[in-house]
């Protein structure tokens, strides 16, 4: 059985709230999330994709918002 | 500035005032962030502070490149994955930022696996683990055609919408032209804009065959570009960011704050071609497509706004940029 790992603090420790747009990350996720661009700390700067202009019926790869 | 302040900002009308207002909102965010960044990390990680002092003066005189944005969310990651080299490295670029030119630039995107800039509009475009795609650079015919559809967005923006045609030209630095994946299983897109390239939109050259689907496409990615400059200091929404809720845009359920953006670059959208109509410069042909045009942004505006009325916590920065622009659409629903 695994122990649980204590989070790890940085070498360099940011305050996220001074930080433009790293200040409205979801704060409750998991402190170990992956050093992504998809973490989920960080889905409100993610990309807002444009959606098909067209008449086809949206399907799931028709992104919006 | 106080997120309050942002209130006198939240008007619908496009405006070249405003756009100026966010984007010196934006890059004196930015500025106040980096010399954060600096200050934590001297010591620990060489700075080039000369270098750094003259970059934050440039940021906060005049616009700046997208990529600066996408440097400055590359170094805070690499400092909290304790990636010291790269961190410094990041700071290293993020100084040598050139000032954007004052015209909007058009530009084809390079090789993301030899330029550097390519690879990272590529990296930081692909943002949603659920949905992952790519970005290529788009074959000449496309971009050109892309290019001659622009013209002509701006040149019908210029005489019957100029209010938007100033506010893109400022909200907007860089359009990429590029394209997806040829995989008929890929993820497809239209247009994206991220907070990660504040200033920076990319679209895709096959999407777009008419003159105004271009002029809503500028009106749709400068709105996401607007409402990110316009959440700096603080967010349009309380609500979770792993809250998910059905958008009658997409199939999938999203975050609020996706479905808060549809429903305003949908209104941006609207009224980026009812001004055209309006102002009676549109052909017969561009009449027709306007008209049904309109109908299908006030259909979605308002499904986008249902969801927003019943599930949205929203601040009093997004109360205010919600009841502009329904108070807008609200003679054509």
């Amino acid at each position: 059985m695994s122990v649980p790992s204590e989070p790890k603090t940085p070498i360099v420790k940011l305050d996220w709230s001074r930080l433009l747009g790293f200040d409205q990350a979801e704060r409750s996720c998991d402190e170990e999330a992956a050093r992504r661009l998809s973490d989920r700390r960080l889905i409100n700067l993610g990309a807002k994709f444009g959606k098909k202009l067209g008449g086809r019926r949206p399907d799931i790869r028709d992104i919006k918002g | 500035m106080a997120a309050i302040d942002c209130l006198d900002l939240a008007q619908f009308d496009p405006s070249r005032a405003r756009a100026e207002a966010v984007s010196a909102r934006m890059r004196g965010r930015l500025a106040d962030s980096l010399g954060y960044i600096v200050e934590q990390a001297a010591g620990r990680i060489p700075v080039p502070s000369n270098a750094m002092a003259g970059f934050l003066d440039r940021l906060r005189s005049g616009p700046i490149s997208p990529l600066a944005f996408g440097t400055y969310c590359d170094l805070v990651l690499a400092l909290d994955a304790d990636a010291l080299g790269e961190a410094a490295e990041l700071l290293r670029e993020i100084v040598r930022t050139p000032n954007a030119p004052a015209e909007l630039r058009i530009l084809e995107l390079a090789d993301p696996d030899t330029d550097t800039d390519a690879n990272r509009y590529r990296r930081l475009v692909d943002t949603d683990e659920t949905q992952p795609f790519t970005i290529l650079p788009p074959k000449p015919e496309g971009a050109a055609a892309m290019r001659r559809l622009l013209a002509q967005a701006f040149a019908l923006l210029d005489a019957g919408n100029p209010d938007l045609a100033a506010e893109v030209r400022t909200l907007l630095k860089e359009i990429v032209l590029a394209s997806g994946s040829d995989d008929p299983n890929a993820v497809q897109f239209e247009g994206v804009s991220s907070f990660l390239l504040w200033g920076g939109v990319v679209l895709e050259v096959r999407a777009y065959k008419t003159a105004l689907e271009a002029v809503q496409a500028l009106a749709h990615e400068s709105g996401h570009n607007l409402l990110f400059g316009l959440c700096c200091h603080g967010p349009l929404h309380t609500n979770g960011d792993a809250e998910r809720y059905s958008s009658p845009l997409r199939i999938d359920p999203r975050p609020m704050d996706g479905i808060i953006h549809a429903a305003y670059v949908s209104a941006r959208m609207h009224q980026s071609v009812q001004r055209l109509l309006e102002a009676d410069v549109l052909d017969a042909a561009q009449t027709q497509e306007a008209r049904e045009a309109v109908v299908a942004n006030a259909k979605r505006f308002a499904m986008g706004m249902e969801t927003v009325d019943r599930h949205a916590r929203l601040t009093p920065l997004g109360k205010a940029v919600m009841a502009d622009a329904r108070a807008y659409m609200a003679r054509y629903l």
